[in-house]
């Protein structure tokens, strides 16, 4: 399996990584953060676990395989819930719906729900919540109409 | 269709799904220009990518313009 979860820009990219290691004590020296194109010059051992810059507001991308999996025994969304609440962050990522501006949205006490993001932006851009979300107070919800439900 | 009324595809005649990392190679071959070594080379550490992904995307790539012959 695969992760790919996108965390909030506010957050350095080193607590992210603190995060990992407090909660599933991953070496740090494991997790790479840093440009991508810049990975191969990477001195260390070959990372179980990326963290690169992107852009935007979720401008941290973490990415990660089945080695990551087998040292945290964590689901896509566990492991974006864990961190988010030891890292204070939010992120998003992919709800598992074909619909391709839809996302989870996890909150910094770790709840999630369904947003829409903008489909005309080429950043991860919030435009509201599909659903109510707890700890979001301040998010629009904008319940979809029957025929856009995927869930 | 999306509750902004973005419409997207699922299925259809030439229609392939790829994996998140299935596409990412993709994305590398397209962005190498078809250069597979150059590709293999960008992706060389990268986690999330095994070599079923670069199966499953060498076979989608093979239509892109820029696909050089190379396996």
């Amino acid at each position: 399996m695969t992760y790919g979860i996108y965390f909030d820009s506010r957050v350095p990219a080193e607590a992210l990584r603190q995060a990992l290691h407090a909660v599933y004590n991953v070496p740090p020296e494991l997790v790479y953060t840093g440009p991508h194109d810049a990975l191969n010059e990477h001195p260390g051992p070959d990372p179980i676990a990326l963290i690169t810059p992107t852009g935007g507001q979720f401008g941290h991308e973490f990415s990660a395989g089945d080695r990551l999996r087998e040292l945290t025994n964590a689901t896509e969304l566990e492991l974006a819930q864990a961190i988010c609440r030891v890292a204070r962050a939010r992120a998003l990522l992919d709800d598992g719906s074909p619909a391709p501006d839809y996302w989870f949205l996890v909150t910094t006490n770790g709840n999630y729900g369904r947003v829409q993001t903008d489909p005309d932006s080429d950043e991860l851009t919030i435009l509201y919540a599909l659903e109510p979300i707890t700890g979001e107070p301040d998010l629009p919800v904008v319940p979809p109409p029957d025929w856009s439900r995927t869930w | 269709m999306e509750s902004t009324g973005t419409v997207f595809p699922v299925s259809g005649p030439g229609f392939v799904s790829l994996s998140r990392p299935e596409y990412k190679v993709l994305k590398q071959l397209i962005g190498s220009g078809g250069d597979l070594e150059a590709a293999r080379a960008a992706l060389r550490r990268g986690p999330s990518v095994s070599d079923a992904d670069w199966r499953s995307a060498l076979e989608v790539f093979k239509h892109h313009r820029s696909y050089r012959g190379e396996s």
